[in-house]
């Protein structure tokens, strides 16, 4: 029941925001409700921790011949994404301007892919899974398009349809996998788990799985549609997309690649580890000389999600977790490191990192809160981030102890970004574009605060998050 | 039915096979090489009743009778065919005054 | 004392943590609103809360030759690995707890002072507080993970104090040099830390002490272990490679140089590797290199350090070269000797340090010292700490850094002579560099800039007794251990000696002791070296000031033997151009290119493709037609 109220709420909601007028009344609307759903999401976890092994489930039948249900589940994995769902949310909503003016029906576009990430993450069966998984590109291809910068159409509909031939090639694994069911056929997980493949039967339906997870995360090489759509896209939008929807991917890769092509993994590991290291180097090297914030945030991202990738494909328990609390630190992080740059922009009106700096004396406590996001995000110990990252290195050694070194120099590489980018933008001599930089207001820091409040708590006292996964990871 | 078929089966079907295969060429024939558009639904006409007369000469043959059932069909589809046909083909004069099919050709890339 | 339990005991060693913590917060948080006495004040108090502890946790270890080790909360744990946030007390810690505490307490009095000016003051204050909070950790920890924790903290509390000032962009980068240095290090650190728990499936200190001692000696795994541990020591300790930083480190205010950079956060390293004694003692290649690494460091350091001109910076090589001391110690098995002289060096660099920032501040932030000179009578206090602390780095007795030079050095030459040798050698450069600057200070003629200067005084009381607690104990400090010689004095090793006893045992290396007049000798021979040494300095640059008319071989030591430039050509650029590359070229052109094509390429074809609508009905009727046709004759021939 629960889940479904996390479903449905924000899409009647989503709809009955389409129907207001005024932005303001909207956006607070959409906040309290977000709010609410956070709260609600909190009470799911703590049922969810009290029952370990089953978590809470909702079943609506449809067309129970064909196998077509409507079958939710909410365990511990489900229910930390959901919670990283419903944390970031209010916290997107709430970070729109006055002055940007943003029509109802935005707001009413997020609490909609609010709605479709909920259920991705806690469909039970593949058919509902690929469902919500393609109605989330509809809110996200609106708000890049609607909304965005220049070029923004173009750009939006490259994303889309790059996403939708990755999801395409899913769509044809899931109705193999569903013909291979035992008849009746079903697309419960459940019933997946069961199966045992050939070996290429497994190959191929990794590879189909894989593509169009790596095209959503994204992975190396299928990368390209990130940084220009990160850039494009409002600042609400790009949090969306780093925060939250590449976390579907990474939340598919746990619960179908993993299990069903074990096989694969134990033969191919290096070379898909090895393509994926590839890809944490890349961003962030292209990350140092990055001019465009937003795009070096893009990449730094891109090294980030490669470094959780390559702990869930490390195939032990250490990776695996590690991958998983990861992630729901790397939604925490770089919505926070958006909503610095939200800051910044909407003093300055640039994103050009050559035309800022100087800022942190001006804005002390902003350079401050700037600083812990940072390291955040380089994963300095007693931050949320150092846990993760340790535990995918770790586990990444057990399995192969030269790309666990290799990936190991991201936290050199990741420090020398950042920092570059920290001293060139707050520190130094003021430039015309920073002349007057106002520090945060109230409002900005309660917008921060439960952001740095996930940072120290994990970092600090992870266990709680760390007990429940332990029976996901199987 | 007897009386009829009986003077039918002296004729070898062979005969009739030929006959309506002739019927049925000349009709492909006249859709490809004319170019006034009634005459192109006389040899579609002429392609369905070469296929009626086969049906039916079966039937005789075979003294079964579902075979002249499906003429009916056949003529009551054609029918219906040639009027909306010729419908849409009134309609396209009266915009471009002409039935050249090598003229009517807007609907192109 | 008090009998206390060991429940106390632990409370007391939390404390220890939380006081530091608590200042940090306090004093970022609350203290912009008052006088800015007040940061300071505050702050200290905290460490010297944390001192009284030491002392506290002192007498106890020494009356119950007890060490303890508690939990204070688990931090990670699933499956099969846990790691605690646990805590260990042994004489080790204590000797450090001593160093950091102590050692911090003054140095946040002096601090008192010397920022008073400052407008960022309650900043730094917060700063100094989180360091002793982190570098408690490091020294506290039972495990190597919360070790690391305090590893990277103090790094991070580098960073922030190195650019304290950070209007100025050298300031940053010195500060972005420093990070990225000591994160170079932290990777082999980090490899190290998963290749322990890889093997011994713990991360605790003791646990893995106790499980390598089944090992053989020369094993690949702790072969493995040892160097990634010791790459971390690079990095931190600022050895050879990784040594460049801590130079430009001198651009943060003199304090953070003398409790930073010359006492606590340097001496991290030393720390680790005396800490693992066992697994680096089963590992005689490891202990090659840091012999090796240790010489090359103490003698390439010691030798830039003649050339150069800034006070600080000839400081800051000095550090360097005497860490490569303390790395000649341990490399040669002496863990005691290292940390003895750790400790020591702790007291008179300190001490220099702060005595070289009331120079700069009589001189009104003047650092070069060709613009010194004849301060001897300006500032006779200052003077007089200076050369206590000059006298305690030269190791002439009876100051300090004789005993803890000489415990190493007796230890070189219980290896071989030649090692004797060489590492007294090396050690006489201390003489030149830190005598040519107190001459060059203090005895040279005014430069101009001395003679313009109209308010040359000495400091306030609160930063100079700080330094006068330093000089003592660079006086008194070094009787704890004595050489067989002289009174056979052995508080320090026999305090230290449960903590390296299996070490010790382990160590398969036969050294001989040495015979009564060997040592004699060895102690007497450099001594007369010394006193030659000063008079050349004397005469050069007591009379004089400094010329610059350098041959080509001192051009390069002046030079720092090139290793920034090195760096730059080598490491730096291929980076940035790497990361162009990268960016332009692949992202640009290859990949988007690729993507694009796939696009265009669609595009294409579809434009060819709808060539075949003419509209022309013929058309469609004779290819109607002939797929008809065409489907029946396959037909017919299957």
């Amino acid at each position: 029941m629960l889940i479904l109220f996390l479903i449905i709420l924000p899409l009647l909601t989503s709809l009955m925001l389409f129907a207001v007028k005024s932005g303001e009344v909207s956006k607070r609307l959409a906040t309290i409700i977000s709010v609410i759903l956070f709260i609600v999401s909190i009470i799911g976890g703590f049922e969810v921790w009290t029952m370990p092994q089953t978590g809470l489930t909702a079943t609506i039948d449809l067309q129970s011949s064909l196998g077509i249900m409507l079958d939710f589940r909410m365990d511990g994995l489900s229910v930390l994404f959901v919670i990283l769902t419903t944390l970031l949310v209010p916290i997107i909503v709430a970070s729109t301007y006055r002055n940007e003016q943003r029509s109802s029906s935005f707001y009413a576009l997020i609490l909609l892919m609010q709605s479709s990430l909920i259920g991705v993450f806690t469909a039970s069966n593949l058919l509902l899974f690929y469902i919500f998984w393609e109605f989330t590109l509809l809110p996200i291809f609106f708000i890049t398009a609607r909304w965005g910068g220049k070029n923004a159409k173009k750009v939006s509909l490259k994303f889309l349809i790059y996403t939708i031939v990755g999801s395409f090639f899913m769509l044809v694994a899931i109705l193999y996998l569903y013909t291979q069911t035992p008849a009746p056929h079903s697309f419960s997980f459940n019933a997946i788990y069961q199966l045992h493949l050939s070996y290429s039967a497994q190959l191929l339906v990794f590879l189909a799985f894989l593509l169009a997870f790596a095209i959503k995360i994204p992975l190396f090489p299928f990368h390209s549609w990130q940084p220009e759509t990160y850039n494009v896209s409002p600042v609400q939008g790009s949090m969306l997309l780093a925060g939250l929807m590449l976390k579907m991917g990474l939340y598919g890769i746990i619960r179908f690649l993993l299990p069903l092509s074990q096989q694969v993994l134990y033969n191919g590991s290096t070379l898909v580890l090895s393509i994926i290291l590839i890809g944490v180097l890349y961003g962030g090297i292209i990350a140092i000389t990055q001019p465009n914030l937003k795009k070096m945030i893009a990449f730094a991202s891109l090294a980030h999600v490669g470094l959780i990738a390559l702990g869930l494909f490390s195939n032990n328990p250490y990776g695996i977790e590690g991958g998983i609390l990861q992630s729901f630190s790397h939604g925490v992080n770089i919505v926070g490191f958006f909503l610095c740059y939200a800051v910044i922009v909407k003093r300055t009106n640039t994103d050009s990192i050559s035309q800022l700096g100087g800022i942190a004396h001006q804005a002390p406590r902003f350079g401050i809160v700037f600083m812990i996001i940072l390291l955040a995000n380089i994963a300095l110990p007693l931050t949320n981030s150092f846990v993760g990252e340790f535990l995918i290195l770790l586990g990444l050694f057990t399995a192969n102890k030269i790309i666990a070194s290799l990936a190991g120099l991201t936290i050199i590489i990741g420090a020398v970004y950042m920092l570059r980018m920290y001293q060139r933008i707050m520190y130094g001599v003021k430039q015309p574009a920073t002349e007057h930089f106002a520090d945060l207001t109230l409002k900005e820091m309660m917008l921060f605060t439960p952001i740095l409040i996930a940072i120290f708590l994990i970092g600090i006292y992870p266990s709680f998050i760390l007990t429940m996964l332990q029976n996901v990871v199987h | 039915m007897e009386t009829i078929i009986q003077p039918l089966q002296t004729i070898p079907l062979m005969y009739y096979i030929i006959f309506c295969s002739a019927l049925f060429s000349i009709g492909v024939i006249g859709i490809l090489v004319k170019r006034n558009a009634l005459t192109i639904f006389m040899s579609i006409e002429l392609m369905l009743n070469s296929a009626n007369i086969l049906l039916a000469a079966f039937s005789a043959y075979r003294n079964d009778s579902s075979g002249q059932l499906f003429v009916f069909f056949i003529m009551v589809v054609a029918a219906a065919e040639i009027a909306i046909g010729l419908a849409l083909l009134i309609s396209i004069y009266r915009s471009s005054h002409s039935i050249d099919i090598h003229i009517l050709n807007r609907l192109k890339w | 004392m008090v009998t206390t339990t060991l429940n106390d005991m632990q409370w007391m060693a939390t404390w220890l943590l939380l006081f530091p913590l608590i200042g940090f917060l306090t004093v970022g948080l609350f203290t912009k609103r008052m006088a800015p006495k007040w940061a300071g004040i505050l702050a200290s108090a905290f460490v010297f809360f944390n001192v009284i502890i030491t002392f506290v946790l002192w007498s106890y270890i020494n009356t119950t030759h007890q060490s303890f080790q508690f939990n204070l909360f688990e931090w990670i744990q699933f499956g099969a690995i846990s790691v605690p946030f646990s805590v260990s007390i042994d004489s080790l810690t204590i000797v450090m707890l001593f160093v950091v505490n102590v050692v911090g307490w003054l140095i946040h009095v002096y601090s008192i002072g010397y920022m008073r000016h400052d407008e960022g003051i309650h900043r730094f204050f917060s700063y100094m507080n989180l360091f002793i909070f982190f570098m408690l950790i490091l020294v506290m920890s039972s495990n190597y993970l919360m070790l690391f924790i305090g590893w990277e903290g103090v790094g991070l509390c580098s960073y922030l104090l190195i650019g304290f000032w950070y209007k100025d962009h050298l300031n940053n980068n010195a500060a972005k040099k420093a990070f990225i240095m000591n994160r170079i290090g932290d990777l082999g650190f980090l490899i190290g830390i998963f290749m322990m728990f890889h093997t011994f499936k713990t991360l605790d200190i003791q646990t893995i002490a106790g499980a390598a001692t089944t090992m053989p000696s020369g094993n690949t795994a702790l072969l493995i272990i040892t160097l990634g541990l010791l790459m971390g020591a690079i990095g931190k300790s600022a050895q050879i490679p990784l040594f460049t930083w801590l130079p430009d480190a001198m651009a943060g205010p003199t304090p953070v140089s003398a409790l930073i950079h010359a006492a606590t956060m340097v001496t991290a390293g030393v720390y680790l590797i005396a800490r693992s004694s066992v697994i680096f003692v089963l590992s005689p290649v490891t202990m090659h290199l840091i012999l090796i690494i240790g010489l090359l460091t103490a003698l390439i350091s010691g030798l830039i350090a003649i050339y150069q001109h800034d006070i600080k910076k000839i400081l800051a090589y000095s550090t360097v070269s005497q860490l490569g001391f303390m790395f000649i110690a341990l490399g040669l098995g002496s863990f005691t000797g290292a940390m003895f002289h750790l400790t020591m060096h702790a007291f008179f660099k300190a001490l220099l340090f702060m005595a070289a920032g009331s120079v700069i501040h009589a001189l009104n932030q003047e650092q070069d010292i060709r613009n010194m000179g004849g301060l001897k009578n300006k500032i006779p206090l200052t003077f007089f700490l200076f050369l206590i602390g000059t006298l305690a780095i030269s190791g002439i007795p009876p100051f300090a850094g004789f005993f803890s030079k000489e415990y190493i050095l007796s230890a070189a030459y219980e290896q071989s002579t030649l090692m004797g040798v060489i590492t007294t050698i090396i050690a006489l450069l201390t003489t030149l560099y830190m005598f040519r600057l107190l001459f060059a200070v203090f005895y040279a003629p005014e430069s101009p800039k001395v003679q313009s200067e109209k308010h040359i005084h000495e400091s306030p009381w609160v930063m100079t007794i700080p330094m006068m607690v330093l000089a003592l104990l660079s006086l008194v400090g070094g009787f704890v251990q004595m050489p067989a010689s002289f009174n056979d004095i052995n508080l320090f090793s026999n305090y230290l000696a449960p903590v390296f006893a299996t070490a010790t045992q382990l160590n398969h290396a036969v050294y001989q002791p040495l015979g009564t007049t060997f040592e004699w000798m060895t102690l007497t021979i450099p001594l007369l070296i010394i006193g030659l040494l000063i008079i050349w300095m004397y005469m050069l640059f007591a009379k004089k000031s400094i010329t610059d008319h350098l041959s080509f071989w001192e051009k390069i030591m002046a030079r720092k033997f090139y290793f920034d430039e090195l760096y730059q050509i080598t490491v730096v650029r291929p980076m940035m151009s790497l990361s162009k590359f990268f960016r332009e070229f692949i992202d640009e052109k290859v990949i988007n290119r690729l993507i694009n094509s796939i696009g265009n390429d669609t595009l294409l074809i579809g434009e060819k493709l709808r060539l075949i609508q003419t509209g022309n009905i013929g058309f469609y009727l004779i290819i109607m037609v002939f797929s008809i046709l065409a489907i029946l004759i396959i037909n017919f021939i299957r």
